[in-house]
């Protein structure tokens, strides 16, 4: 359950990648249908040759206005395969655990004042409702479970309407044991074996939908 | 976990495997996996024997806006567009814990259940 948790959070640890190591030493591809990296400034599309940038500009760490900004940014530049422009409503904000970046977007949720206002009560325009924030250590761990600290700033916005992260399962999580009998000992060593598994597969057709920013200011 | 409360004194096999039972079934059925869970992953279940890839696309789309038809002239039919398309493979994750002679016969329990717990979780 942890790696399952751990790949799907390694798809926005590496959303700057097209591929990465895995702790088994595989490689995970992580492209896009279009062959880019979940965050690009210059995703394709096939009907038009219009392309879109899904990253903020300046890669801003979380703030008001960085939000702002990456909300302004679906809106212009999510289109469909044709070059139409597509309704970009984003109710996710993925963050790392990161202290700085999980109060940034608590206080924005959270404020019953215009967190740039001098003045109380102030309209909030960002309840809670508007957005469900998913702040994971996952995000700033690599796959072989290190925390990485140059991706803690991470910040995402996404649309699920227009997710296309698949998750495909043909078995969930089993676990296997001994056998009692003889008391389950591998005869030559004595040592009893579980295994624990799954089988999964993770991919993502299009970064539509999602905008992203590294939170380190360039 | 429950198993936390495991007090067992003994490390035979069938006592391991009843606290594994009590607790790796419940504790899978009652996960809540932040991503897992959450409305940006689309879940789908495949079936056994049905290969291990899958080929998943974006929706054919058109020109989502009509327009003026000129008395007489025909409708425009608009352009049936595809999208990009990406396989999906699935792959077997497993781990294996290793209780070997000496920690089952010498060790202590809790001990055991440790590695356990870890690849329970």
């Amino acid at each position: 359950m942890q790696k399952m948790e751990l790949d799907l959070a390694n798809r926005f640890t590496y959303a700057w990648d097209t591929s990465y190591t895995d702790n088994r030493g595989n490689t995970i591809d992580t492209t896009m249908g279009d062959g880019l990296a979940k965050i690009s400034t210059v995703h394709t599309v096939t009907g038009s040759a219009s392309t879109f940038s899904n990253q903020v500009a300046a890669n801003p760490s979380f703030s008001k206005g960085a939000l702002v900004a990456g909300k302004k940014l679906g809106q212009r530049g999510t289109i469909d395969n044709l070059g139409i422009n597509t309704p970009f409503a984003p109710n996710y904000i993925i963050t790392s655990d990161d202290e700085d970046t999980v109060l940034a977007v608590k206080e924005l949720l959270n404020a019953t004042a215009d967190i740039t206002s001098a003045n109380a009560n102030t309209y909030n325009n960002y309840p809670n409702a508007t957005y469900k924030h998913i702040a994971s250590a996952l995000v700033c761990t690599s796959a072989t479970g290190v925390r990485d600290t140059t991706k803690e700033k991470f910040w995402f916005l996404v649309d699920s309407k227009l997710s296309s992260l698949f998750l495909t399962v043909i078995s969930q999580p089993y676990f296997t044991t001994p056998t009692p009998k003889s008391n389950g000992e591998e005869p030559l060593s004595g040592s009893w074996l579980f295994t624990s598994g799954a089988d999964y597969g993770i991919c993502e057709v299009s970064a539509r939908g999602t905008v992203g920013s590294k939170g380190t200011g360039v | 976990m429950p198993a936390n409360n495991y007090s067992g004194n003994s490390n035979t096999l069938p006592q391991l495997l009843d606290v594994l039972n009590r607790t790796f079934v419940p504790y899978q059925e009652s996960y809540k996996g932040v991503f897992r869970d959450c409305d940006i992953v689309i879940k789908d279940a495949k079936g056994r024997n049905t290969g291990n890839s899958t080929l998943y696309a974006e929706n054919i789309i058109t020109d989502r806006y009509a327009g003026i038809r000129v008395d007489g002239d025909q409708t425009p039919i608009s352009p049936l567009q595809y999208g990009y398309e990406k396989a999906l493979v699935v792959n077997s994750i497993t781990q294996a814990v290793n209780i070997s002679y000496g920690l089952h016969t010498f060790g202590r329990a809790n001990d055991t259940l440790d590695r356990m717990q870890m690849i329970v979780e």
